[in-house]
C-alpha cells in the first residue's frame, strides 16, 4: 500500500493520491479501530512523523524537513526561536492542529475532519 | 420637528456604539491571543498532511556493517541458523529506521522455511535526545509463532541496539 502510495504521489494523480495515502495514515493512526482518533493515538502518531521526517536524525526538525509548512506557522511553534522544532514544540503545534480540526469538539478525529483540515 | 431630531441623534448614537462594539471585537482578534489562536499549529499540509500520510517504507538505509547484535536471542536465537539470523537482523534495522509504528515489516528465508517480522510499536526520544523504539518481534518455526518484545535505540552510526528485550 505504502509503494502505491508512493507511485501515486510520483505520477502526480493529486487529490486522489493524497487520500488514498491519507486512509493509510488515519488507519495507522487509529490504533484501537474505531474509526476515531484520539489525542492519545494523534500524538503518538506525530511522534512517529517526528521521527519518520527527521531525515538526519539528529533529534530536531527543520524548516526544510517540514515540507509544506509556512514559514509563519513554524516560527511561531518554535517557541524558543533557535530555528528548529524539537519533539516537545512539535507536537504542541500538533495539538493545536488536533484542536482545530476536532470541529466538533468530541476529542476524537473522524476520516471527515482529517481530510477537512487544511 | 423636536422629536425628529432626537430620533436622529439616538440613531447616530447607536451606530456610533455598533461601529465601536465592531472596532473592539476587530481589536480583541488582532491582540496576541487571537493571532496566537489563528497561527496556532502548523497546519494540514505540514509533514505530509495532518496524519504524515505516506511516510517510511524505502530503501533499507542500513550502511553495510552497521548491524549490531542483540535483536535474536534467548532460545529462538538458537535454532535460527546463520542466515536466518540475518534476515532477521537486518529486517529489525529497516523496520525500526523506516516503518511507522504498527506496521510489520517481515522476512523469510527460503531455504530453511524460517520467517519474521518485526514492528515498531511505540517511539520516544530518550533523555540524551537519541531515539529509541519499543518493537514486537514475530518469529515462526515449524509454523510455530513465537512472540517476544523489546526496545532498540538508535546508535550515533545509524545502527539500532537492543538495549531491553
Amino acid at each position: 500500500m505504502r509503494r502505491f502510495c508512493y507511485a501515486l504521489l510520483l505520477v502526480s494523480f493529486g487529490a486522489a493520491a493524497s487520500s488514498v495515502c491519507a486512509q493509510e495514515g488515519f488507519e495507522n493512526a487509529d490504533q484501537n479501530h474505531n474509526n476515531k482518533i484520539n489525542r492519545e493515538e494523534f500524538l503518538e502518531r506525530e511522534t512517529d512523523v517526528f521521527f519518520l521526517i527527521d531525515s538526519n536524525k539528529d533529534g530536531h526538525l527543520s524548516i526544510v524537513e517540514i515540507k509544506n509548512v509556512d514559514v509563519a506557522r513554524f516560527h511561531a511553534a518554535d517557541v524558543n526561536g533557535d530555528g528548529v522544532l524539537s519533539m516537545e514544540e512539535f507536537l504542541e503545534a500538533r495539538n493545536l492542529d488536533f484542536d482545530a480540526a476536532d470541529t466538533n469538539k468530541d476529542g476524537g478525529l473522524t476520516r471527515q475532519e482529517v481530510e477537512g483540515f487544511h | 420637528m423636536a422629536f425628529a431630531m432626537w430620533w436622529r441623534v439616538r440613531s447616530a448614537v447607536g451606530l456610533l456604539l455598533v461601529i465601536m462594539m465592531l472596532v473592539a471585537c476587530q481589536n480583541t482578534q488582532d491582540s496576541g491571543v487571537g493571532t496566537k489562536t489563528a497561527i496556532g499549529g502548523l497546519g494540514g499540509a505540514a509533514a505530509g498532511g495532518l496524519l504524515g500520510a505516506a511516510l517510511g517504507g524505502g530503501g533499507t538505509g542500513i550502511a553495510a556493517g552497521a548491524l549490531l547484535g542483540g535483536l535474536i536471542g534467548g532460545a529462538v536465537g538458537n535454532v535460527l541458523d546463520e542466515n536466518d539470523k540475518r534476515y532477521a537482523n537486518e529486517t529489525a534495522q529497516k523496520a525500526l529506521e523506516k516503518a511507522p509504528s504498527g506496521t510489520a515489516t517481515s522476512w523469510k528465508n527460503p531455504d530453511s522455511g524460517h520467517s519474521g517480522t518485526v514492528t515498531p510499536t511505540h517511539t520516544y526520544q530518550s533523555s540524551n535526545g537519541s531515539y529509541c523504539r519499543e518493537y514486537q518481534q514475530e518469529i515462526t518455526i515449524d509454523g510455530k509463532p513465537q512472540r517476544s518484545y523489546g526496545t532498540a535505540c538508535r546508535q550515533p552510526d545509524g545502527s539500532w541496539k537492543t538495549i531491553s528485550g
